[in-house]
């Protein structure tokens, strides 16, 4: 091999290596659609000419024409979102220790959307969201945070496409292009982030409030060693066999004069980890009660 | 009324079924157990869900009010 070319073989496997390493951090296979689909799709579905065409015409022409256009819509808003995807996977995978996790989030979006203003928005929703998250670890959270917001993105959309696709079934009279723009902006904002900041956050205090229920409905009791809780236990069930009968009438009671604290006849033989000391003085009542503890058997 | 998850840990085997027919017997809907650490084990019954603001961990009322 002539010296000469050792510079030029080594530039060769250079850009192939830089550009195999640029897949592998998109992650995503690459887009058989030429690069001008989108303006394509732009200049002709998103322009006032092809509006106006169909506000001339009537009857089937006119709903071919509505379904055309909505489609080629959303055939253009899946572009875009593919590249916002896209543009935020990349800024995910290539972090580095200690990048700054805003700093990031904006370059993701910075990438894809020109507009100053949505930039503050989605600055300030990041910021507020994920920056309370702290600063350990910023890196791994984003790419965590990363693939739940897309995934999050990705359900927002296809419900909002489910609405287009099951109203389009309807004739245009029903279902007019007016009408079909305003489910389409949804669809456009459905693959925010701000949208899926909101539906995650939304899931997480549903979840959380079910929790807090769950947890605020539990009566949490441990074994108790007291003479008074035994005595009750042998009450409730002589010879070892729970007695209905006085298991009712004791919840009767326990409802009568302390129906705040939702206990359970069995429960009182046994102490409230969270209150100690409350069940032994309602026990040493109970047994004190004699028409109580006159309760017969059968 | 009866309402919520009872939970009573420490339950020793023997006394398992035991302890099990008593909550039975008290009218709970559910009754489940577990196995703890320390060779006990963990019943939890269930009841129907408290009404609204109705906690059954309200224990700041004293049992001589």
């Amino acid at each position: 091999m002539p010296a000469a070319n050792l510079p030029r073989r080594a530039a060769v496997v250079l850009i192939v290596g830089l550009t195999a390493a640029c897949s592998a951090i998109e992650g995503y296979p690459a887009d058989p659609q030429p690069g001008t689909a989108l303006a394509s799709l732009q200049q002709k579905y998103f322009a006032d000419k092809i509006e106006e065409d169909y506000e001339k015409a009537d009857g089937d022409e006119r709903q071919a024409l509505r379904d055309k256009i909505i489609y080629a819509r959303i055939q253009a808003y899946d572009i875009q979102f593919s590249q916002f995807q896209r543009a935020l996977n990349v800024n995910a995978n290539a972090l580095n220790v200690g990048t700054d996790i805003i700093a990031v989030a904006l370059g993701g979006i910075g990438a894809v959307i020109a507009d100053s203003t949505t930039k503050s928005i989605l600055a300030a929703s990041s910021a507020g969201v994920i920056g309370a998250q702290g600063a350990i670890n910023k890196d791994l959270y984003y790419q965590k945070t990363v693939a739940a917001l897309i995934a999050q993105m990705e359900a927002n959309r296809e419900e909002a496409k489910l609405t287009i696709f099951q109203n389009l079934k309807q004739p245009d009279a029903a279902y007019p292009l007016r009408r079909a723009f305003l489910d389409l902006s949804v669809l456009n904002d459905a693959g925010s982030l701000p949208n899926a900041i909101a539906a995650i956050t939304k899931s997480a205090d549903t979840a959380k409030t079910k929790a807090q229920a769950e947890v605020q409905q539990t009566v949490k009791l441990s074994y108790s060693t007291s003479e008074s809780a035994k005595s009750l236990e042998r009450w409730l069930s002589p010879g070892r066999v729970p007695n209905a009968k006085r298991i009712q009438a004791l919840q009767s009671w326990l409802e009568r004069n302390y129906k705040d604290l939702n206990i359970a006849a069995v429960g009182l033989a046994r102490d409230d980890v969270d209150s100690k000391g409350t069940y032994e003085a309602i026990r040493k009542k109970a047994l004190a009660d004699k028409q109580l503890m006159e309760t017969p058997t059968k | 009324m009866l309402c919520g998850i009872h939970t009573e840990s420490g339950v020793p085997e023997e006394e398992l079924s035991f302890r099990k027919s008593m909550w039975e017997a008290n009218g709970a809907t559910s009754i489940t157990s577990k196995a703890d650490a320390g060779g006990t084990y963990t019943i939890t019954a269930v009841f129907p869900p408290c009404p609204e603001g109705a906690s059954p961990d309200k224990h700041n009322k004293s049992p001589g009010d």
